[in-house]
């Protein structure tokens, strides 16, 4: 198990530049977010459109920060590893209802568990979830690991937001 | 066979048993055929009772036989793979292996009432660590425009139904209209256990890694190449499905 805060890009002014719309709920950021200098070469993680109706289905608020007609490809890998799309976590939301980050965590985990289902294989999962401090800075928390540990990462995610 | 569902159900379970007895390496192949052609009538009872089941709108019971269709094709594909290992083909029979492997563990998917198969799961993989060498999975990667999801043919980020889940007696699946292949890459953990490397360059010929057994070359022209034959899926831009393991599809042999 491996975790990991790291500097992360400036959301807010990144899309900005990127033309997109700042999300002030949940957003599933494309996985190239940071490095990608244009729309064109966004891409989404394959099952970023699961997570999505997910979150929602808990009364979760997630919002697009493209339009649909720009929606980034995704990219599919065949390989049995279950990589989460980057969750970003507005300032906003956080200061409203820093509960969210669990809420968000369980329904991960219970995903990732149905996902592993019936295989042989230790199941790990990839997440990163990117806060947004006070001061528009952000944070990128990355995670390696098993499902359970998921329950630690609101308290990393706190430390990492203060 | 028609009639209450735990008739149904009770007949089901009854044939089962009796079917799954014969998934063992020890048992008469006659036998296992015979059992084998029992799970196939079984098969199109099931379907012919969900198709009832979907007219009368009733989800939970058209999901429940649904989870009884994998657990019928789980049991049939094992005892098919004793059979092709007793042939000795075992590469064929590695297959039925997977086929069994998917199904029992998509039958608790498709309903809560085949959550006890965890123990049939664990059954099916000890089978693979014990009986075949270990192997060597590729995957491939691609880049997606558009995912169609199966229950409404919509682009599945806009509607409301779930990869993997059931929905009136069939699993939710994704079509995905990939635009580029993006790698092929050696991987421990494959989404598909049939994307495997099957020979590899060896003096005299291709050595099979399951029988180890060198097999010729049969295009002169492939001597001078160091390489190995694999089966994988292959994107190109045709549209493959995900969701229920089992509807991988696609899977052709290509050497690479």
């Amino acid at each position: 198990m491996a975790t990991n805060i790291t500097d992360f890009v400036n959301v807010g002014e990144k899309i900005a530049n990127l033309g997109g719309v700042y999300p002030h709920g949940l957003a599933l950021l494309p996985v190239n977010f940071e490095s990608a200098s244009s729309l064109a070469e966004l891409r989404q993680a394959s099952e970023a459109a699961t997570i999505k109706k997910l979150l929602i289905a808990e009364g979760l608020q997630v919002d697009d920060i493209l339009d649909r007609s720009q929606r980034p490809p995704y990219i599919k890998n065949k390989s049995h590893e279950w990589a989460s799309p980057i969750i970003f976590v507005s300032a906003l939301l956080y200061s409203q209802n820093p509960m969210c980050i669990s809420l968000a965590l369980n329904v991960l985990g219970n995903y990732a568990t149905d996902f592993f289902r019936g295989t042989n294989t230790t199941p790990n999962v990839k997440l990163n979830i990117v806060i947004e401090k006070k001061d528009k800075s952000c944070k990128t928390i990355s995670y390696e690991g098993p499902v359970d540990g998921l329950k630690d990462l609101p308290n990393i995610v706190r430390e990492a937001a203060e | 066979m028609s009639g209450a569902p735990t008739v149904f159900v009770e007949d089901f379970n009854k044939i089962i048993d009796e079917c799954t007895n014969f998934a063992c390496i020890t048992r008469d192949g006659g036998l296992q055929r015979q059992a084998i052609s029992r799970l196939d009538e079984l098969l199109s009872e099931i379907a012919a009772e969900k198709s009832t089941a979907i007219s009368a709108n009733n989800e939970d019971y058209a999901n429940l036989l649904l989870g009884c269709e994998c657990v019928a094709r789980g049991i049939a594909a094992e005892i098919k793979m004793w059979l092709l290992l007793k042939e000795g083909r075992p590469d064929a029979a590695w297959d039925q292996l997977v086929t069994a492997q998917t199904n029992i563990a998509d039958a608790p998917r498709a309903h809560k009432g085949f959550s006890h198969l965890t123990d049939h799961v664990e059954r099916l993989n000890a089978i693979e660590q014990l009986v075949f060498p270990p192997q060597v999975y590729l995957s491939t990667g691609f880049i997606v425009q558009k995912q169609i999801c199966s229950p409404c043919e919509n682009d599945y980020e806009d509607c409301g139904h779930i990869k993997g889940h059931p929905y009136m007696g069939k699993f939710c699946t994704v079509r995905l209209i990939p635009s580029a292949v993006d790698h092929v890459a050696f991987v421990e953990n494959p989404a598909n256990k049939r994307c495997r490397v099957l020979t590899f360059s060896a003096e005299g010929g291709y050595r099979n890694r399951m029988t180890w057994l060198v097999e010729p070359r049969t295009n002169p022209k492939e001597e001078a190449n160091p390489d190995f034959k694999a089966e994988c899926i292959v994107a190109c831009t045709l549209p493959t499905t995900e969701g229920s393991p089992s509807n991988d599809s696609l899977a052709i042999s290509e050497p690479i």
